[in-house]
């Protein structure tokens, strides 16, 4: 922030995640508050949201593209309602995007009153994504209060109860009894003004990774609560994540080589 | 052609005339090669702040198997944004190997909006994932050294709350046991792997604000409880 005028950053998994950790943890202990958001979507990953076969992603499919813009919207209503940033989303655009599914998608993300840009920088470099240079331009201009999901003083529950409702879209949070004696042990020892660091699956917005769209009244189960205290957070793990993954039955490794002076397979 | 190939073709530029477009003068940059360079924190320091600096959020929809993009619109955006004069720059995390040997396959951007040079940034990079986890393990292993050579703070190994990391996706390596084998390998005791981002050195890293900042956190974290409850 010192050596430009724009300094663009990223942050993983959806906005859900990523985004919700970068202001409710980053920004909030940084100081740091974003001007604009970019809202990233495929078309092939809409469709997929909406029921969408991959073996077919590829081929025109408005009902499923309709059914999952809902995945799409629920984020454009966090970042814009809850995280209180202006943003712009922008299409990751690919040949097989038809003109009827970007029709259907610009019109559904403009009746929120949200701009949407189609992106070809994968194609066309810095010059494929000039719509979205000047459009997060735009954005910088407007004054922004961004604003977090939970405030220092509630208390480490209901600072989750506030995560699974206003970005999840949960009815409740569950934890069984030792998980809570934890939780409660936590609170009374002085750690209840951290913040809430959530691990959960990255692919759904409730804790069953197989709930593509935008599921509602669905239940976060709290499984594990770590203390970091020397990065001044609460870990709560909910549902089934992994803090280890494991490799996939054909994992990318198997097509990573080093051929004639150069690696090769990486993508 | 393929992300790898669109890469290998780039024309780099030595990353001191990259560090010249952002008026950084080459004695403040640590090279690592021709191509990859640190800022000096110093040099960070003392620049002045610029009040009118935007920081622009990139995320995305949830995850799908047909791919978002996200790192490859943070790069098109920041060509872009050049593109049409104004003054940007990226922040990026450094891809993990663990997801890149799985899934992913590489983390740098794809087509004409990467980062480069990739094979090197997907794969060690400057090596401080490495210093990372070494630095988590080093602590994992003073805590079993402490307890084999008489456990003088009273430390319940049941109750050992911090684990050894690795960057590699390793279910076999989730839950283990360790200091099997006699009493010369201390007492065995339920333990298990997390990656190396899991590492809350990782995030104290990630949060610190300075180097005394950064010790202070370390001393701060809670690796075990003793015998009797607090």
């Amino acid at each position: 922030m010192k050596l430009a005028d724009y300094v663009v950053t990223e942050a993983g998994f959806g906005a859900d995640l990523g985004a919700e950790k970068f202001i409710d943890i980053k920004c909030r202990k940084s100081g740091l508050r974003p001007s604009a958001c970019v809202l990233v979507a495929t078309i092939r990953a809409l469709k997929y949201h909406g029921g969408g076969d991959l073996k077919t992603i590829t081929e025109e499919n408005l009902a499923a593209l309709e059914a999952g813009i809902v995945n799409l919207e629920k984020h454009v209503a966090n970042i814009r309602d809850v995280y209180n940033i202006p943003l712009v989303v922008s299409i990751n655009h690919f040949t097989s995007d038809t003109e009827a599914e970007v029709a259907l998608l610009r019109a559904k993300v403009e009746a929120m009153g949200v701009k949407i840009v189609l992106a070809t920088h994968w194609a066309d470099g810095g010059k494929g994504a000039v719509d979205l240079a000047h459009a997060v331009v735009e954005l910088c201009e407007k004054p922004t209060e961004v604003t977090f999901v939970y405030p220092d003083d509630a208390t480490l529950l209901e600072k989750i109860n506030l995560i699974a409702s206003r970005i999840y879209g949960a009815s409740e949070v569950t934890a069984d009894s030792k998980v809570r004696a934890r939780i409660k042990e936590l609170q009374e020892s002085g750690y209840g003004h951290f913040p809430v660091c959530v691990a959960k699956t990255q692919y759904s917005f409730s804790t069953d990774a197989a709930l593509r769209g935008a599921p509602t009244g669905h239940s976060i189960n709290i499984r594990e609560v770590r203390l970091s205290a020397g990065a001044e957070f609460i870990v709560m793990v909910c549902g089934e994540v992994m803090t280890m993954p494991g490799l996939p039955k054909v994992p990318s490794a198997e097509r990573i080589d080093f051929i004639d002076g150069k690696v090769v397979g990486l993508f | 052609m393929s992300d790898i190939e669109i890469a290998q073709a780039a024309n780099m530029k030595p990353v001191q005339e990259i560090g010249a477009m952002l008026g950084i003068d080459a004695s403040h940059l640590e090279p690592y090669g021709h191509y990859k360079a640190k800022v000096s924190l110093k040099y960070l320091d003392a620049l002045p702040k610029r009040d009118n600096s935007k920081l622009i959020l990139v995320t995305a929809i949830s995850p799908t198997p047909a791919g978002e993009g996200k790192t490859t619109t943070t790069v098109g955006l920041g060509d872009a944004l050049r593109v049409i004069g104004k003054d940007a720059m990226l922040a990026l995390r450094e891809p993990s190997l663990g997801p890149v040997f799985g899934m992913k396959g590489g983390a740098a951007g794809g087509g004409y909006a990467q980062v480069v040079p990739m094979e090197d940034i997907n794969l060690h990079f400057t090596g401080d994932f490495n210093a990372i986890a070494l630095a988590n393990n080093l602590l994992a292993a003073l805590l079993d050294n402490h307890i084999h050579h008489g456990n003088a703070l009273g430390i319940d190994v049941r109750r050992i709350a911090w684990k050894r990391v690795v960057d590699m996706n390793d279910r076999a390596l989730r839950d283990i046991v360790v200091s099997l084998g006699g009493v010369g390998n201390g007492y065995p005791r339920q333990d298990g792997f997390d990656i190396v981002v899991a590492s809350e050195i990782m995030a104290i890293f990630c949060l610190a604000t300075s180097l005394e900042d950064l010790k202070e956190r370390m001393g701060k974290i809670v690796v075990a409880y003793t015998r009797g409850r607090i």
